[in-house]
């Protein structure tokens, strides 16, 4: 070992890379890497040039979605550029692996009928060539989905600079509308996601910006020891987020201000996730910021928002501390039917778990479920609520990485000391009425837990169709990497694909009730926001466990009606359109 | 391994402390040969070394110190006398250090060591035990607190730091037990109370909880994370208009552990950069003499760093010495502004906040060429000039205001709001620049214009229908008046309007008026803060002073480190005649704000000179005025060290300051000062002391 194991310290610290994958035959562990050679090539550049840009570290995002619509989801990776004015590849500490341009990538999912049973993971092929333009922006997070209702999933990219509306033409083939479309927002995209919060069926955007980052290495921030280090959020000045109405033509309308957004002072968002927290039937937002109190916007009538996040408890954590907020997913975690909070933060800092006790008011309950220890070490970015072993109960993913240089990474020479390993961690469920989760040790999560990288996004969905959901690792200046799930699809389970309108599209928003006889009910919203800077699976999927008996489906749709539809098959995605099941009232099922 | 590295107890007696620093770094450089000496005498210790650390990057301060102690210990471990506690000792301090630049790593290692060598003393586990706690480690820092609780039973941080992980872990009834210890030890430890509150908020029994956080609030006013705390205990009781009330008052500042082995480290470290980090995390938590000590030690270890002037004018600010603030950054840009290296942004956050001290000083003409010079610095920032376009405005610059404005429009949505600015507050600028230049049609067009960007702001509609009044359309002026009622309706933003419009009826001498207003808004908002400080002010102009106090204290009573209504109250109880009540509120107020020369010579005034002879205090008023002499002597703070000279006895000083003062008066014109100094001269040479007329020569008004 490079440190040598005298330096106790060194060997300590989880976040010193690991030498190598070790063997650990007849082990079950949940995720591993895709067998051989896979074709998905990605190494993220980030154009450091040594002169310690917060920018530089910042971004690594992505986005999953069907382009082709052949059932199975293709894979959209954010890249960077040469950050500074006058800066070139040759001023770039590290050369870019990739081959090629440096531009995004897509690549096509080539997944065999059955190939996803065999936990090998699918074939990927690099298509950028035929997207039709040459996306060279410095990418940071995207956002899917159709917004012209012409059925085909579309992409929105926030990059640092002009974001980018990308039209699906189909094929494989996009068109940049975005001066077309109005949404070329100029400042700092660190999240982008679509929903429709005006119920009229019309896709909806919202954008969140950073900060103006100074990219001529003339602000200079320094750790205690007065060496040169990168800055923190304070550093520069924060820039407003951006809400933009789908007016329904293929354009949108600005409504920042007329909405309520406009009238918080700016901060430096970092994540963003929608969801109906306070069971109104009306989508809300929830906004992460960076060393800010988070803002929770509660819609009123008329497209109005009101921040409502100190009264509800998610502005601050339980101690009332505002915390550095990067990564963040919605979710029901404990099966009470709303959705809950967690939150991912820096180094020192506790995440945060935010149980909804209803009407949008919640409880920071990060140590209770014994989710505040195992993160004190690591600063994280993507997180999503995931059923990795269809037992029901969402677990919990989280991809770390550093953003202040790590002590024993430099005095190792360590070229970019930020890494660490990412972690996962289990939902026990219920047990005498308390949820606690643990976190797998690598032995238990799998090899790529073994791994220390600059992880930030991270994207979940099934990407081999097997029934469970993997992961797909956004490293900062590394790889990226997919976590293949090998044991959910183990459980039974069930996958739906909800759709409205014609030609259909994802209901983005809509919430799904499954009845389960003899055991609770299993809620999730149908979503592609959350985690960090990337668009996730929009499809759903429920884990059940052993012997349950399934009564029925609801379905609340984005437009305020609700459906009730058979138990769907078990072991299968089924797709579900508005409209084709029997219409509920108004009361509860 | 080298051979120090598993030095131990045996390793003898040391005497490293003593010995000349040049002796220290000649044996270092012998090192190496005592390193190749062979195993030391450390029989059953095997001690991981001590990490080295990278320090090519550190500032040379930090780097000489971590390496001189570290090479210190070292020293310390060839030394064949050296005891075991004198090298845990050295170990533990060495720690210390690795904590204060948070090593966390490293310093981890070196208390281990040091339990290890003094498994007897207790800081050794406990220090462990923190940065367990710190990196998430619960279990092995419970064992170590408890191990530290067993050599002493009786140290509080320990018990309240274990009874957090308890918390943390679930663990209730464990966690309550360290608490109740702790405050048994310490019957008034806030952070026993916070814990007792957490515990009894986990549980459900949010009655309990709001009991246990009012306690810590009550012990630590200053703990304003305590808010947030029983904010949402109110919300969980249902009691909404409570938990709105504490949740206003929420800050970040946490119930502090007293903790004596911690704590002090914030003096140690030798990087600027630490103690600019210190200095902004006390100013963050309202100590501001500790930020401004933080800055000063900034600058002393790099007297050019602009952000320690800021940060030092601030906090100067904060605790009442104007003059200093804006000393501080007068030195600041005389020292920043012409350095090569200084980012250009750090010199224009200078060269901003200098200008705006100015400003607020009255002094906007000097303020003027500052902000020029940023716009300079960087041409990029559409704040910098927004900020010099309202400058200008308000110095009558108007056509050189609208410049700029048309600039900062002309250039875009996108640039006014990336500086966080908004483009129908610039429109709104401009046409109000545009009204006092007459120029009827623009200003109109102007205001239509951020009218129908932001459709809603009935704050800016309220400024149309001004205008409209201005430019002789009182129809127009109605319609929007009409519009924003109904935009405003009960909201903060109305209040505030009402507010002001409450402050230009006072100003224009209609007192009645005013009040009426002002009580009309705290009928429907009695939390809002600026309407009962503007009721009380307008009935201490109309002498009503005992309802003046009343209302200053209910401000006082929400907010105790409410500066202006702290000096409201003053003002108001002497002027009233209760200098009883004054001289405890002026021993408060100048508690929390020790620099302030104001309150200083009101409190100097009142000890030497009150009507009330029960209020008098010669000798606290002479040493109150000695400690303000030294700093600021001018004609004022001498009169007042004359007066509590007077009142100690000591009548021959006061009487040769007075004959000073009238020396120097001598020529001037201010006939009144000179009758006032003869008349206290006339008081000092009969030996008697000088009584005040009547509270406003208290305040010296």
């Amino acid at each position: 070992m490079a440190l040598g194991c005298g330096f106790l310290a060194a060997c300590e610290d989880p976040s010193v890379q690991h030498p190598g994958p070790v063997s650990r035959p007849g082990s079950p562990a949940v995720f591993a890497d895709p067998v051989g050679d896979r074709g998905l090539d990605f190494v993220h550049f980030n154009g450091r040039s040594g002169e310690l840009l917060l920018a530089e570290i910042t971004c690594g995002g992505g986005a999953v979605l069907d382009i082709d619509d052949d059932g199975d989801l293709d894979l959209y990776l954010l890249q960077g550029r040469m950050l500074g004015p006058g800066k070139t590849l040759r001023d770039s500490i590290v050369r870019p692996k990739h081959e090629g341009p440096l531009t995004d990538r897509l690549y096509r999912n080539d997944l065999e009928p059955g190939e996803g049973d065999s936990g090998r993971g699918g074939r990927w092929t690099d298509i950028t060539a035929d997207l039709g333009f040459k996306p060279s922006r410095y990418g940071c997070a995207a956002a899917a989905g159709d917004y012209d209702g012409d059925g085909r999933i579309d992409l929105y990219l926030a990059n640092l600079g002009p974001n980018q509306l990308l039209r699906n033409l189909g094929g494989g083939r996009f068109e940049d509308v975005t001066a077309v479309a109005g949404v070329g927002d100029e400042g700092s995209g660190v999240v982008a996601l679509f929903f429709d919060y005006d119920r009229d069926g019309v896709l909806d955007l919202f954008v969140g910006n950073n900060m103006a980052f100074d990219l001529s290495g003339k602000v200079v921030c320094r750790s205690l020891t007065g060496a040169r280090d990168y800055c923190g959020p304070g550093a520069y000045p924060s820039q407003p987020d951006r809400l933009y109405r789908g007016r329904g033509d293929g354009t949108f309308e600005d409504v920042t201000a007329a909405s309520g957004l406009g009238s918080a002072l700016p901060v430096p968002t970092l994540g963003a996730v929608s969801g109906d927290f306070n069971g109104d039937g009306w989508a809300d937002l929830y906004v992460a910021n960076d060393g800010q109190p988070n803002r929770l916007w509660i819609q009123r009538e008329g497209g109005r928002f009101e921040d409502r996040a100190l009264l509800s408890g998610v502005a601050v954590n339980g101690s009332g501390a505002a915390e550095a907020s990067m990564g963040v997913a919605a979710g029901d975690f404990d099966g009470d039917g709303d959705a809950d909070l967690f939150l991912t933060h820096l180094i020192k800092e506790t995440n945060t778990l935010y149980r909804n006790d209803g009407g949008a008011l919640f409880r920071d309950l990060t140590a209770r479920v014994e989710l505040a220890a195992a993160s004190l070490p690591f600063t994280s970015f993507g997180t999503g609520w995931l059923d990795f072993d269809n037992d029901g109960w969402l677990d919990l993913f989280v991809a770390n990485g550093a953003v202040t240089q790590v002590p024993a990474l430099v005095e190792a020479k360590d070229p970019f000391p930020l890494h660490q390993r990412n972690q996962l961690f289990r939902n026990g469920g219920e047990v005498d009425g308390s949820i606690r989760f643990r976190e797998l040790p690598a032995a238990e999560a799998g090899l790529p837990f073994e791994r220390s990288e600059v992880s930030r996004g991270a994207i979940f969905g099934d990407l081999d169709n097997d029934g469970d959901p993997d992961v797909v690792v956004l490293n900062n200046a590394g790889p990226a990497r997919i976590l293949l799930n090998q044991v959910g699809s183990r459980a039974p389970w069930v996958g739906l694909r909800l759709t409205v309108g014609s030609p259909p599209r994802d209901a983005l928003g809509a919430t799904v009730r499954l009845l389960r006889q003899g055991s609770p009910d299993l809620w999730r919203r149908l979503a592609t926001d959350g985690s960090y800077g990337v668009a996730n699976d929009p499809r759903i999927l429920f884990g059940l466990s052993g012997g349950d008996r399934l009564k029925a489906l609801y379905v609340d749709w984005p437009d305020g009606t609700q459906e009730e539809f058979a138990a769907p098959a078990v072991g299968r995605y089924t797709t579900i359109h508005q409209g084709s099941g029997v219409p509920v009232g108004s009361g509860d099922p | 391994m080298s051979c120090w590295m598993s030095c131990g107890k045996s390793c003898g007696k040391a005497s490293h402390r003593s010995r000349p620093r040049g002796w220290r770094w000649l044996a270092l450089a012998a090192f190496p040969v005592l390193a190749a000496c062979g195993p030391r005498q450390s029989p059953g210790r095997d001690l991981p070394p001590v990490p080295a650390l990278d320090l090519t990057a550190a500032e040379a301060g930090a780097r000489e110190q971590l390496e001189g102690e570290r090479q210190a210990l070292v020293m310390l471990l060839a030394d064949r006398k050296a005891t075991a506690p004198e090298v845990a000792e050295a170990f533990g301090d060495l720690g210390l250090l690795y904590i204060t630049y948070e090593f966390l790593d490293a310093a981890q290692v070196c208390f281990s060591n040091a339990s290890k060598i003094a498994p007897e003393d207790y800081r050794w586990p406990y220090l462990g035990a923190y940065l367990h706690k710190v990196r998430g480690r619960l279990p092995q820092a419970v064992e170590g607190f408890e191990e530290a609780l067993r050599g002493s039973p009786e140290f509080l941080p320990a018990r309240l730091r274990l009874g957090q992980i308890r918390a943390e872990q679930g663990e209730a009834t464990l966690a309550r037990e360290q608490f109740e210890k702790a405050l048994e030890l310490e019957p008034d430890c806030a952070p026993a109370y916070q814990g007792l509150g957490e515990l009894a908020a986990a549980a459900g029994d949010d009655r309990a909880a709001v009991e246990a956080y009012s306690q810590a609030l009550d012990l630590d006013p200053r703990a304003t994370a305590l808010h947030y705390l029983l904010g949402l205990s109110y919300r969980n009781l249902g009691d909404l208009e409570k938990a709105q009330l504490h949740l206003a008052q929420r800050g970040e500042v946490a119930t502090r552990i007293p903790d004596p082995l911690l704590n002090p480290l914030a003096s140690r470290a030798a990087s600027s950069q630490f103690y600019l980090v210190q200095g902004a995390e006390a100013l963050e938590a309202g100590d501001f003499s500790g930020a401004a000590a933080a800055y000063r030690q900034a600058l002393e270890k790099a007297p050019q760093t602009p952000a320690a002037f800021r940060g030092l004018s601030t906090a100067l600010l904060a605790l009442g010495d104007a003059g200093g603030a804006l000393q501080a950054l007068e030195e600041g840009v005389a020292v920043c502004l012409d350095l090569e290296g200084t980012p250009p942004l750090e010199k224009v956050q200078l060269l901003v906040l200098l200008a705006d001290r100015l400003e607020a000083l009255g002094r906007s003409e000097e303020a003027l060429p500052h902000l020029l010079r940023t716009l300079e610095l960087a041409p990029e920032q559409p704040l910098l000039r927004l900020r010099l376009a309202n400058a200008l405005a308000r110095r009558g610059r108007l056509e050189e205001a609208v410049e700029l404005y048309s600039q900062l429009l002309e250039a875009g949505a996108q640039s006014v709001s990336s500086g966080g600015g908004s483009r129908s507050r610039v429109l709104e600028k401009r046409a109000t620049a545009y009204v006092n230049l007459g120029r009827r049609e623009e200003a109109r067009a102007d205001f239509q214009q951020a009218l129908r960007e932001a459709p809603e702001d009935g704050r800016l509609r309220l400024r149309y229908a001004e205008a409209l009044d201005f430019l002789g359309d009182p129809e127009g002026a109605r319609e929007q008046r009409r519009q924003a009622s109904a935009q405003l309706k009960n909201s903060p933003q109305r209040f505030g309007l009402m507010v002001d419009s409450a402050r230009e009826l006072a100003a224009s001498g209609d007192l009645v008026g005013a009040e009426a207003k002002l009580r009309e808004v705290l009928a429907q908002a009695p939390d809002f803060r600026e309407a009962r400080l503007g009721l009380a002010t307008v009935l201490g102009n109309g002498g009503q002073y005992g309802g003046a106090a009343e209302e200053f204290r209910q401000v006082l009573g929400e907010a105790p480190g409410h500066v202006a209504a702290r000096r409201g109250l003053v003002e108001a109880l002497i002027l009233g005649g209760d200098f009883l009540g004054a001289r405890v509120e002026l021993a408060e107020a100048v508690r929390r704000r020790p620099r302030d020369l104001e309150l200083a010579l009101i409190q100097v005034r009142l000890l030497a000179s009150a009507p009330d002879p029960r209020v008098r205090d010669g000798s606290l008023a002479r040493e109150i005025a000695l400690r303000i002499v030294e700093d600021h002597r001018t004609p004022e703070t001498l009169l007042a060290l004359a007066l509590a000279h007077a009142e100690a006895g000591g009548f021959s000083e006061s009487l040769a300051i007075v004959a000073e003062l009238l020396e120097s008066a001598e020529g001037g014109g201010d006939a009144v000062r000179r009758a006032g100094l003869e008349a206290r001269q006339r008081s000092f040479e009969v030996r008697s002391p000088w009584t005040a007329a009547s509270g406003e020569e208290l305040l010296g008004l």
